[in-house]
């Protein structure tokens, strides 16, 4: 009879265990909803790493992300959950004071294992900004204080500068990690600054401060930067003739005569540059311009065995209709371009998944060889397979805005978003096509919600997984009512193969998952997080 | 046998003030960017835990009314200002009737009390650089209170040695009410377009 009792007790613990976590299938977990207390809440969530037992995450402050101005009283804080049943461990906020001075948070990164804090320091008397790292001992949480200072921005010679920014890239295998610092002016143009390539114990690996050899007579904005797993840097960003035309490509028009709402339209009137700063601090670029196609979208990856490749899309000149894809590799040594490739699509492919409606209003513009797509596409970084072939991630979306309110309640804008289908276009290593396919989905959203819209992604053993809620058809969801939306996973194999399953049908019933949050985790799987006002919770799909 | 090798000898006292200071200042030699070598980096005199700033203002020296301005920071990007000071009819001759009820200004014994209250925005942070007010002020003058509300906008630098130096330009409405029976200005609103000069000190 002891023995029994003793087991039942034994058992209790176990039992409050398994009901804090509610496994879906065999491979899919959701933790219980946790309440967030008054005095500990948080507004956003980032995942950070995972180790065999635990997750780490941070708490962002509600004042981080809005009202920068006043400030608040809530910290950023670094949490620990519970790989199993997704519940919290420990959450501690980080104290960014060092000898009675204030700090400001700039990131959180996670290189070789490590979870480091920078934040930066402006020294309003010596005229400098200073950027510091610390490391976060994931037993207490608990920042080092060991503080090293490791990239710094003159100010004194600029009054009229508006802020220093600190921003940053990890490689792929997670053992880089790129420093990117800028004093920018009230235009948000650089005026000084440089990049700094740190490895995974923070030695300093590449430091360049000179400015780009930018065109005089022309406009570049920043598209991206990442490091490589080699340290190597990549820039990308596109050069527009003026400013006139920087202006155009985010000017909305008007879609229909009177009170239509405004739709953000494409223009080819921008072209591609990409510059690279391998380790001997030597800057190369590369012009997308010269070809007989016009390159609407461009991406940069460098698969495991360093290789760089420029993936993208491209229409014919002076059109934004896509027409295929282009893709090429950037040969560091010689600086040039080789294996350039362009793919064409075929109409079919173009219009599979819309509706038939869509479709034959499509048809007639391609037919009469009409601007027809006034899509824009995110590009997802590539994802590479073991051979070296690699897979081009394309989302076309849709944006524009309505005026909603009366006199009363007085005016305001709301900005909508369609997400559509997911391209999935394979390349074997020499940039031939082999093989595409979609994941079909549509994703309306309005402006807070956006976080519900796209998809997150991971690999494993040459499949992808794309994790996405559907919304309901034309109504657009908004922050905290998702309605009637549905989370999905689907995973497409080596072969271009696709089976996709419904996980959570009814998110009005549950929290709404955000799913371009998802976070790969090292022990297998992904993680994605969810939460609406107070209450949040986890969702843990094992490979 | 007796050589150096074999004999024990006892470490003298300079070895062991060697080792005394080798272990005590170990952190700073061997230890790469410690605690003690970021302080540097933390050392801007004290401007960022400073919250106050008393200042003159230029222009307002100019317009006979001799104020001293406090400025406090409240919060990381915002202050408020309150100024007080006098006017008194041996200012700025501009400022003034030349006459009052037919008795030369000049004559009449006149100290009236000035104040100013402003609340500052700074982007980059109190206290300097671009900076935007709100600001209200009484000026007592002999013939008229002049009362100023306008929006202003400006930038504020530190100087070497905690001195701050700002310049702002304003625009907002005047309201003229004349304090002497009979008037000897004409009372009304108006817009104007106020400019402000003024050397500080961080306290």
């Amino acid at each position: 009879m002891k023995k029994i009792t003793i087991i039942y007790l034994a058992l209790i613990p176990l039992i409050f265990t398994t009901l804090k976590a509610q496994t879906v299938s065999q491979n899919i977990i959701i933790g219980d909803e946790i309440k967030q207390s008054f005095k500990n809440g948080f507004y956003d969530l980032e995942i950070l790493t995972d180790d065999e037992e635990y997750f780490y995450a941070l708490e962002i402050p509600f004042t981080a992300v809005y009202s920068m101005s006043i400030g608040g009283s809530k910290k950023y804080a670094i949490a620990k959950y519970n790989l199993e049943n997704l519940q919290p461990v420990k959450s501690v906020p980080l104290e960014l004071t060092f000898e009675g001075k204030d700090r400001k948070y700039e990131f959180i990164a996670v290189v070789g294992g490590e979870i480091y804090l920078f934040t930066s320091f402006q020294n309003q008397e010596q005229k400098k900004t200073y950027l510091f790292v610390e490391n976060i001992d994931k037993n207490t949480l608990e920042a080092s204080k060991s503080l090293r200072k490791i990239a710094e921005l003159d100010y004194s010679e600029y009054n009229r500068y508006k802020f220093a920014q600190f921003e940053h890239s990890i490689s792929e295998d997670e053992s880089k990690i790129m420093i990117r610092y800028n004093l920018l002016d009230k235009g948000n143009s650089i005026i000084n600054g440089g990049f700094k390539v740190f490895d995974s114990n923070l030695k300093e690996l590449l430091k360049y401060e000179e400015p780009l050899p930018l065109k005089e007579d022309a406009i570049f904005t920043f598209s991206g930067y990442e490091v490589l797993n080699n340290g190597e840097v990549i820039i990308l960003g596109k050069y527009f003739d003026d400013k006139r035309s920087l202006k155009n490509s985010t000017k909305m028009k008007k879609k229909y005569f009177l009170f239509g709402p405004r739709v953000s339209r494409r223009y080819p009137n921008y072209h591609y540059q990409a510059y690279h700063i391998n380790s001997r601090n030597q800057l190369l670029g590369y012009s997308f311009d010269d070809f007989e196609h016009y390159i609407t979208d461009l991406i940069i990856g460098s698969s495991p065995s360093n290789e760089i490749i420029a993936a993208g899309l491209y229409s014919d000149i002076g059109k934004m209709n896509v027409k295929g894809t282009f893709t090429c590799e950037l040969d560091t040594e010689d600086n040039k371009m080789t294996n350039i490739q362009f793919n064409d699509l075929d109409f079919n492919y173009l219009t599979k998944g819309l509706s038939e409606r869509e479709s034959s209003k499509l048809n007639k513009l391609y037919q009469s060889k009409k601007e027809f797509s006034t899509n824009f596409f995110a590009l997802e970084d590539l994802v590479f397979y073991e051979d070296g072939s690699y897979a081009l991630l394309a989302e076309p979306f849709y944006s524009d805005y309505v005026v909603r309110g009366n006199q009363q309640t007085g005016f305001y804008t709301v900005y909508r978003y369609q997400f559509k289908n997911i391209w999935v276009l394979k390349h074997d290593k020499s940039g031939e096509l082999e093989w595409k396919n979609k994941v079909i989905k549509r994703q309306y959203v309005e402006d807070g919600a956006i976080k519900y819209a796209s998809y997150g992604v991971n690999s494993f053993d040459d499949n992808i997984q794309f994790m996405y809620n559907v919304t309901q058809p034309g109504i657009f969801t908004k922050y905290g009512n998702p309605k009637k939306a549905s989370l999905h996973q689907t995973i497409i194999n080596e072969n271009g193969e696709l089976s996709t399953k419904m996980i959570l049908q009814d998110q009005r019933e549950t929290l709404p998952f955000y799913n371009s949050d998802l976070k790969e985790l090292k022990s297998g799987g992904v993680l994605i997080f969810s939460n609406k006002g107070r209450n949040y919770k986890f969702l843990r799909v094992k490979n | 046998m007796n050589n150096c090798f074999s004999t024990k000898k006892t470490p003298s006292l300079v070895f062991y003030v060697l080792c005394f200071c080798l272990f005590t200042f170990s952190k700073k030699v061997f230890g790469q960017e410690t605690e003690e070598d970021v302080s540097q980096y933390f050392d801007d005199a004290g401007i960022q835990e400073a919250k106050n700033i008393l200042k003159v203002d230029m222009m307002s020296i100019i317009n006979g009314d001799y104020q001293l301005l406090w400025e406090h920071r409240f919060a990381k990007k915002v202050s408020f200002e309150l100024g007080l000071g006098n006017v008194s009819n041996k200012g700025f001759r501009g400022r003034f009737p030349e006459f009052i009820t037919g008795i030369p200004a000049h004559d009449i014994s006149y100290s009236r009390l000035s104040y100013a209250i402003a609340l500052k925005f700074y982007p980059a942070g109190v206290p300097e650089y671009l900076f935007y007010s709100i600001n209200y002020r009484k000026r007592p003058y002999l013939g008229a209170d002049v009362y100023d509300f306008y929006l202003g906008s400006g930038y504020q630098f530190i100087l070497k040695t905690r001195l701050t130096f700002a310049a702002g330009i304003g625009m907002g409405f005047r309201n003229i009410q004349a304090n002497t029976d009979p008037a000897v200005v004409s009372s009304g609103f108006s817009t104007f377009f106020p400019l402000q000069l003024s050397i500080g000190y961080i306290l």
